[in-house]
């Protein structure tokens, strides 16, 4: 094996030095950079905040201010969907974390949509993305809600950006040289700013870092919340990280169902064709819960109460709910929490509403 | 100029082509230690029902466990090392072999540790990076109870007609240190010479129930979290049986 190595070693080296036979080529004449040469942006760095994850996200070493500010622009733009009435910001409030509160199911150029939208924050951490994983990234994923969602229709959108010499001067900016108007960086763009779209100055940040205290009952709740009793930890939280999230799939038990093909959603199962996946959603991050009602992939609840409530006393049986629900009591699942339990867990959910990230001017409008 | 560059190149390949063939033969060899499960006589995969001696059926949706201090014993008493720590997961096949290249020796057994030691169990996993196996990434590690040493999530026919629906949940998430137990298994073999020798290890998971001394009764010991509501005592029994259920 050794033996190997060497021979290999010497070859590669004596390669190496052979690269000296080609013959001695001139510099290219210094000259004046074009006008139109490549734009270096400006780097955006991501400060990962308190007690959140390595950033394993390979598109994070990328961003400029430049992409980021073409993204947000674009987040906000009506025109690029075929009716001319959706951006993505139609759904996704910035006042509400970037979800649709008030509305259950979206309407989308079509009609309602299949699901609740989500709130939207530190997708960055994100392996997966929307309730059944389908993207990968936020530029697949932003792909995807064009061309469902808003409808997008590629030529006429770019012809409208290359229209527009605002868009002409961002996507240069951004993007390197006239004619980057592509559709490519269009989700490339979005994926920019939503990798910036980072909530973590909330009380419950606050009070981690040891700058606030918990009230009584936020402490109790806390308590509640990590350990068995309510046993939410086990995938609102992700190892000893702040994200609110394991960004798994489960099945909470929402439903019951004898057969795995009577779910009315398979959730991720449609994605993976796994009969073990059918009916289960990713977990949802529970920061800023308070402001994204109404609750689950299908908006059925109105109320954390009701979710609370839900949690305690009603889990349902089928094929692939997880066996944490089922813990403490298999005949009928639920950690069947007391009156003020419940509202301990409430103020505690109440906790993570994290108002400089609803309110960021960054985050806003830019029309 | 370039045609001395050239030839120094030339001489330089030559030479190191020498010095390289006339090298000994090395006495190393490559090891392998692969991890594979089974249910006594029956095969086990992950979501595939096995047949318990009472004619339950159960399969698992998640078995995922660290091992720890894993290595080779000499016939001299000398170690091998293979690795500090691993996570073997069945549902990541990455997971179920660990190799090490370029060692050579007579070796009478495999020594390892199932769970974590008290000072790897005190790791802040966001500290190290995502690979390493004691990351916060690997799903491992709650903050009231540290790592979990050992993860098995089941689902149970009950019912012992072989076709009834699966009514029964067994979950064991088991950590803290004096759930750490250690093995040693006894096999002789040798490793030289440019072979590659492969050992394969077992998981018997019916082990984990019916132990060679005590029995876990997925019924009335179906669940623990080595938190405050449960019994340490199914926890305990988890992990003796746990150690116990390796073989070759
Ligand atoms: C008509 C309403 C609507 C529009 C417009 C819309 N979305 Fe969404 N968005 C949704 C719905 C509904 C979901 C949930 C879909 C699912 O998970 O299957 C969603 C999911 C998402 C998610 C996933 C969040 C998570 O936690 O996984 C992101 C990110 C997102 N949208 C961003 C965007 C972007 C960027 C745009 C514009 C290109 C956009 N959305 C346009 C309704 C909308
Ligand atoms: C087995 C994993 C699991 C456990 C344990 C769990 N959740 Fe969830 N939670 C989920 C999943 C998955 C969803 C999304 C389910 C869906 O929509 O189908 C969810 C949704 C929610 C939502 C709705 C969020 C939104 O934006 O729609 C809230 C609030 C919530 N959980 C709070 C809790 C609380 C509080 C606990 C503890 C009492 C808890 N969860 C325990 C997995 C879990």
């Amino acid at each position: 094996m050794r033996k190997f190595s060497i021979l290999f070693l010497g070859i590669l080296m004596a390669l190496l030095t052979l690269e000296n036979c080609k013959p001695d080529v001139p510099d290219a004449p210094p000259g004046k950079p074009e006008s139109d040469s490549l734009y270096i942006g400006t780097t955006y760095t991501i400060a990962k905040p308190f007690r959140f994850s390595n950033i394993n996200n390979t598109y994070a070493d990328s961003l400029t201010y430049e992409g980021v500010e073409l993204g947000r622009r674009l987040f906000y733009d009506k025109h690029l969907s075929s009716t001319g009435q959706l951006s993505c910001a139609s759904c996704h409030k910035s006042e509400f974390a970037f979800s649709d509160a008030g509305h259950a199911k979206s309407t989308n150029v079509f009609g309602p949509t299949k699901r609740n939208a989500p709130s939207v924050q530190n997708l960055l951490w994100a392996p997966k993305i929307f309730w059944d994983g389908r993207s990968a990234t936020l530029g697949e994923q932003a792909k995807d809600a064009f061309h469902g969602e808003q409808d997008l229709n590629v030529p006429n959108a770019i012809q409208y950006l290359e229209a527009d010499s605002e868009y002409v001067r961002l996507f240069k900016k951004a993007f390197g040289r006239p004619g980057d108007i592509t559709e490519e960086h269009i989700y490339l763009a979005i994926q920019q700013f939503g990798m910036t779209l980072i909530s973590s100055e909330s009380h419950f940040d606050k009070v981690q870092r040891g700058q606030e205290q918990f009230t009584e009952s936020e402490a109790r709740g806390f308590q509640i919340f990590l350990t068995e009793r309510g046993d939410c930890f086990h995938c609102h939280t992700h190892g000893n990280d702040l994200l609110m999230t394991d960004n798994i799939f489960h099945n909470n038990g929402l439903d019951s169902v004898n057969d795995v093909n009577d779910f009315t959603d398979k959730g991720r199962g449609e994605i993976t064709g796994d009969i073990n996946d059918y009916g289960k959603f990713k977990s949802p991050s529970l920061r800023n819960v308070a402001l994204t009602a109404p609750y689950m992939h299908d908006g059925r609840y109105q109320t954390l109460e009701q979710v609370i409530n839900f949690y305690s006393d009603s889990i349902k049986l089928s094929p692939t709910v997880d066996a944490i629900m089922l813990k403490a009591n298999h005949a009928n699942g639920g950690v069947h929490l007391t009156a003020q339990e419940k509202q301990d867990l409430l103020n505690l959910l109440y906790s993570m509403t994290d108002t400089s990230y609803t309110n960021n001017p960054a985050f806003q409008n830019p029309f | 100029m370039q045609f001395l560059k050239c030839t120094t190149s030339l001489v330089l390949a030559t030479l190191l082509f020498f010095i390289s063939g006339c090298k000994p033969d090395t006495k190393q060899g490559n090891f392998t230690l692969e991890l594979k499960a089974k249910y006594g006589d029956q095969s086990f995969s992950l979501n595939t029902p096995n047949t318990d001696p009472q004619n339950r059926r159960i399969k698992m949706d998640e078995l995922k466990f660290y091992l720890s201090h894993i290595s080779l014993v000499k016939a001299d008493n000398s170690e091998v090392n293979l690795s500090e720590a691993a996570l073997i997961d069945f549902s990541n096949p990455n997971t179920l072999s660990i190799s090490v290249d370029n060692i050579s020796g007579d070796f009478k057994s495999l020594r390892f540790s199932t769970g974590l030691d008290s000072v790897q169990n005190a790791t802040d996993p966001l500290s190290v990076p995502s690979s390493n196996p004691l990351s916060n990434d690997m799903g491992m590690y709650w903050p009231w109870l540290k790592y979990i040493f050992y993860k098995l999530e089941a689902r149970c026919d009950t019912t012992g007609t072989g076709s009834g629906s699966y009514n029964w949940f067994p979950l064991y998430h088991i950590g803290t240190n004096s759930m750490y137990r250690q093995v040693t298994l006894d096999k002789t073999f040798s490793v030289c010479c440019n072979n590659q020798y492969t050992l394969t290890l077992y998981l018997d998971v019916k082990k984990i129930f019916y132990g060679d001394t005590q029995t876990l009764d997925i019924i009335s010991e179906s669940s623990t979290q080595m938190g405050t509501s449960d019994d340490p005592n199914v926890a305990i029994k988890f992990s003796d049986n746990f150690a116990q259920a390796f073989t070759f």
